[in-house]
C-alpha cells in the first residue's frame, strides 16, 4: 500500500505541472490583466500604476511570473490574491471546504436515490414502475439544475407562507448560528445543505440510475447468478449479494473522478442559493483576472482529482479481489 | 448395467415455450423421460435441440418472462421420500430443493463462479442454506468437499478467489459445491465442453467416482457421444425440442432406430477411417447436412425430415409418434421398422 501511494504521488507531479502550466498561460491569453481597470482610471497616476505593477510582479514576462509562482508553490505558498490582498490558500480553502460539504452531501443523496431506483428498474424491467421512474428522471435531467432550484425555491416559499415552517432556502447558516452549541451548528449547516444537495442529486440521478440498471441487467444474466440460484438462494440474496456486488464495480471505479466534477457541479446551486462556496468567488476572480486565485483553485482541483482517483483505486481493490493495489 | 430401481425423476409431456418479438419459440415441446435412482441418463442433441432448456425447466430456472412452462409435470422424489410435482411447487419449496435435492453444474466453469467471493464462501453458502450450519462449520464442510473432489491443499484453496484457479480446478469447485449437500440428482449441463481433453477425462473420472460414493443419479447433458458412451446408462436423443430416440446406451450405439441418431454416430471421428493412411483412399468424416430448423418455424411433420436422407413424402405430414421398438427402446420415426429389419439382416 505505501509503495503504491508513493508511486502515485510521484506520478502526479507531471500531471500537476502540466495542469498549472496550462491554466497559467490560458489566463494570460485574455487581453489585459488585473490592473487594466486601474489603467483606465484617470485618477490613478502612472507612477502609482508602475508601483502596483512592480508590486504584483505584472511587469515581468509571463514565464518569469510562472517560474516564481511554481517555485513558491513548492514551499506551500500559492501566492497572493490581487483583489483580497491575502494569501490565496487562506481565502479559497474555507470556500472549497464549503463546496466540498455540499458536494459530498449531494453525492450521498445521489447514490441513495440512484442505487435503489436502478436496482428496482432492473429487477422489474419494463414494468409500469420502471417506466414511470425513467420518465420522471429524464424529465428532471432535462431541466438545468439552476432552473430546477428556482422552482424548488418558489415552492418552498409557498410552503413557508402556508405553514410557517422555517425551511432555509439560502446561505449556509442561520442568523443565530454563533449562539448555537457545536452539535446545533452542525445540524444547522445540514439543514441548509439538504435542499441544494437534493436538487443537484435528483437533477442528475437519471444517468447513474440508468447505468446501475444496465449493469444489474447484465450481471443478472451472468452464469454465476444462475449458479447462485441453482444453489437455492433467495431472490434477495441473488440480487443484492450476487448481482449488485458485481454491478457496482465499474461505478466504484468512477467515484474519484466525480469529486472535482461535483465541485463545479454545485456551482450553479451555490449562486442560486447564495451559498458561500468557491464558485461565486471564482467567478468574480475570473472577471477581475485575479491571476493567482484562479491558478491556485485549478491546482487544488487537480490535486483533488488525483486524490479522488487514488481513493477510487483503493476502493476498487477493496471490493474487487481481482484488482491488486500495487 | 441397467438399473431396474425406482424412478427418481419423471418428466411427463413437458412444454417450455419462450415468447419473443418474432413469435413463440417452442424450445421444449412435449418431452417425456425418467431417471431411475443411481442411474446416469444422457440427454444428447445439437445446440438448440432443447436439452439445456429441459434441464433448466426441471430446476425451474427458466427466466420468466420470456420463458414459461406451459404444460407437463416434473415428478421428483426428494431426500424426504415424498414425491412432488416441481412445475407447480411454490417458489419457497423449490428453493429448498435446488442445491439440496437437485444440484447443477454448468458448461462454463470460467464464468459460473462469482468473482468477488472466495470459493470457500461460495460452497459454504449452499451448506449454510440447506444444512443449518453456521459459517465456521460450513467452511469446514467446504474444505472437506474441496479435498473430496481432489483439489490439492484444500485448506489454502478454500480462501482463494475463482480467478486464482484454473478451468479444471474451477469445475472441481463447481462439483464440490453441487455435491456439498449430497443431492439425489445432479444435473450436469455439458460440464466438460469448455475444458481441454486431458482435464475432461479427469473430470469425468471424478464424476463417476463420486457418483458411486454418493449414490446419486446424474442427468448428463452433452453433445459429445464419446462422453455418453463413457458415462451413461441410458440415452435420450433430442431434436427440435422433442425426444426422437430413447434407450439403453449399448442398444442405441449398436442399433440406432432414428436417422438423426445414426447421423450423430456416423459423425464421430474414428482413427483409420478419416486419418489419411498412405496407399488408401482418403476417408472423410460424415456430416449431417443442413442446420437445426428455425425454432420459430418447425416443419409440420418430423422436425428432422428436411435433413434426413431416408425421408419419404409421408414424413412431412404429421409429427411421428414416439414408438416402443422393444426392450425400452423408443424411436420417433415412421420407418424405424425398416431400419430394424436392415440391422437384423446385417447381423444375421
Amino acid at each position: 500500500m505505501i509503495p503504491f501511494l508513493l508511486r502515485r504521488l510521484v506520478q502526479s507531479i507531471p500531471t500537476l505541472l502540466l495542469a498549472s502550466l496550462l491554466i497559467f498561460f490560458v489566463i494570460q491569453l485574455a487581453p489585459g490583466d488585473f490592473l487594466t481597470p486601474a489603467k483606465l482610471n484617470p485618477n490613478i497616476s502612472s507612477e502609482q500604476l508602475a508601483a502596483l505593477e512592480r508590486n504584483f510582479g505584472l511587469d515581468r514576462p509571463a514565464w518569469q511570473q510562472y517560474l516564481l509562482w511554481m517555485g513558491n508553490m513548492f514551499k506551500g505558498d500559492f501566492g497572493l490574491s490581487f483583489q483580497y490582498q491575502q494569501p490565496v490558500l487562506d481565502i479559497i480553502w474555507p470556500r472549497i471546504l464549503n463546496s466540498l460539504y455540499l458536494a459530498v452531501m449531494s453525492l450521498v443523496l445521489f447514490y441513495s436515490i440512484a442505487i435503489p431506483l436502478g436496482v428496482y428498474g432492473a429487477v422489474r424491467q419494463n414494468s409500469p414502475g420502471d417506466n414511470a421512474i425513467n420518465v420522471v428522471l429524464y424529465f428532471l435531467l432535462g431541466f438545468p439544475s439552476f432552473f430546477l432550484a428556482l422552482i424548488v425555491i418558489y415552492f418552498i416559499l409557498q410552503l413557508r407562507n402556508a405553514t410557517g415552517l422555517d425551511i432555509p432556502i439560502g446561505g449556509m447558516t442561520s442568523n443565530n448560528f454563533d449562539e448555537l452549541p457545536v452539535f446545533g451548528q452542525m445540524l444547522d449547516v445540514l439543514k441548509h445543505l439538504i435542499i441544494p444537495a437534493l436538487v443537484l442529486a435528483i437533477s442528475d440521478a437519471a444517468g447513474l440510475t440508468r447505468v446501475i440498471r444496465g449493469q444489474m441487467l447484465e450481471v443478472m444474466r451472468s452464469d454465476y447468478v444462475r449458479t447462485a440460484r441453482a444453489k437455492g438462494v433467495s431472490e434477495r440474496t441473488a440480487i443484492w449479494k450476487h448481482t449488485f456486488r458485481n454491478a457496482i464495480l465499474p461505478i466504484v471505479a468512477g467515484i474519484g473522478g466525480l469529486l472535482p466534477a461535483l465541485i463545479s457541479g454545485v456551482g450553479f446551486l451555490e449562486v442560486v442559493f447564495a451559498y458561500p462556496g468557491i464558485t461565486p468567488m471564482l467567478l468574480t476572480a475570473i472577471g477581475t483576472q485575479d491571476l493567482y486565485l484562479i491558478a491556485g483553485f485549478t491546482v487544488i482541483t487537480t490535486v483533488l482529482l488525483i486524490v479522488g482517483n487514488v481513493i477510487s483505486d483503493i476502493l476498487l481493490a477493496v471490493v474487487d479481489p481481482r484488482v491488486k493495489v500495487a | 448395467m441397467t438399473h431396474q430401481g425406482e424412478v427418481l425423476l419423471a418428466v411427463n409431456g413437458l412444454k417450455t415455450y419462450f415468447n419473443t418479438d418474432d413469435g413463440v419459440v417452442k424450445s421444449v415441446d412435449g418431452v417425456t423421460f425418467h431417471i431411475n435412482k443411481g442411474e446416469t441418463l444422457a440427454v444428447v442433441g445439437e445446440s438448440g435441440s432443447g436439452k439445456s432448456v429441459t434441464s433448466l425447466s426441471v430446476m425451474r430456472l427458466i427466466p420468466m418472462p420470456p420463458g414459461k412452462i406451459v404444460e407437463g409435470e416434473v415428478l421428483f422424489t426428494g431426500k424426504d421420500g415424498k414425491q412432488k410435482n416441481l412445475v407447480t411447487l411454490p417458489e419457497a419449496e423449490m428453493r429448498k430443493i435446488r442445491g439440496n435435492d437437485i444440484s447443477m453444474i454448468f458448461q462454463e466453469p470460467m464464468t459460473s463462479l462469482n468473482p468477488v467471493y472466495t470459493v470457500g464462501d461460495q460452497i459454504a453458502e449452499a451448506v449454510m442454506l440447506h444444512q443449518n450450519k453456521n459459517k465456521k462449520d460450513a467452511m469446514v464442510v467446504a474444505t472437506d468437499m474441496l479435498r473430496f473432489v481432489g483439489i490439492p491443499a484444500p485448506e489454502k484453496r478454500v480462501n482463494e478467489y475463482p480467478h486464482q484457479l484454473s478451468g479444471g480446478m474451477r469445475q472441481r469447485v463447481m462439483i464440490a459445491m453441487a455435491l456439498s449437500c449430497k443431492p439425489a440428482l445432479l444435473i450436469a449441463d455439458e460440464p466438460t465442453t469448455a475444458l481441454d481433453v486431458t482435464i475432461q477425462a479427469q473430470i469425468l473420472d471424478l464424476m463417476r467416482k463420486l457418483q458411486s460414493e454418493v449414490g446419486m443419479s446424474i442427468l448428463f447433458i452433452t453433445h459429445n457421444l464419446g462422453v455418453v458412451a463413457e458415462m451413461a446408462d441410458r440415452v435420450v436423443v433430442m431434436y427440435g425440442g422433442r425426444v426422437v430416440e430413447e434407450g439403453d446406451v449399448v442398444e442405441i450405439f449398436k442399433a440406432p432406430r432414428h436417422p438423426y441418431t445414426m447421423g450423430l454416430l456416423n459423425s464421430i471421428p474414428r482413427p483409420g477411417e478419416y486419418v489419411h493412411v498412405p496407399g488408401q483412399p482418403k476417408g472423410r468424416l460424415e456430416a449431417i447436412p443442413g442446420n437445426v430448423p428455425n425454432p420459430l418455424n418447425l416443419p409440420v411433420g418430423c422436425a428432422f425430415e428436411p435433413r434426413c436422407k431416408f425421408a419419404v413424402p409421408d414424413c412431412s405430414k404429421a409429427v411421428p409418434a414416439l414408438e416402443d421398438t422393444g426392450q425400452g427402446h423408443m424411436a420417433r420415426c415412421i420407418r424405424w421398422r425398416e431400419f430394424d429389419q436392415a440391422q437384423h439382416e446385417v447381423s444375421a
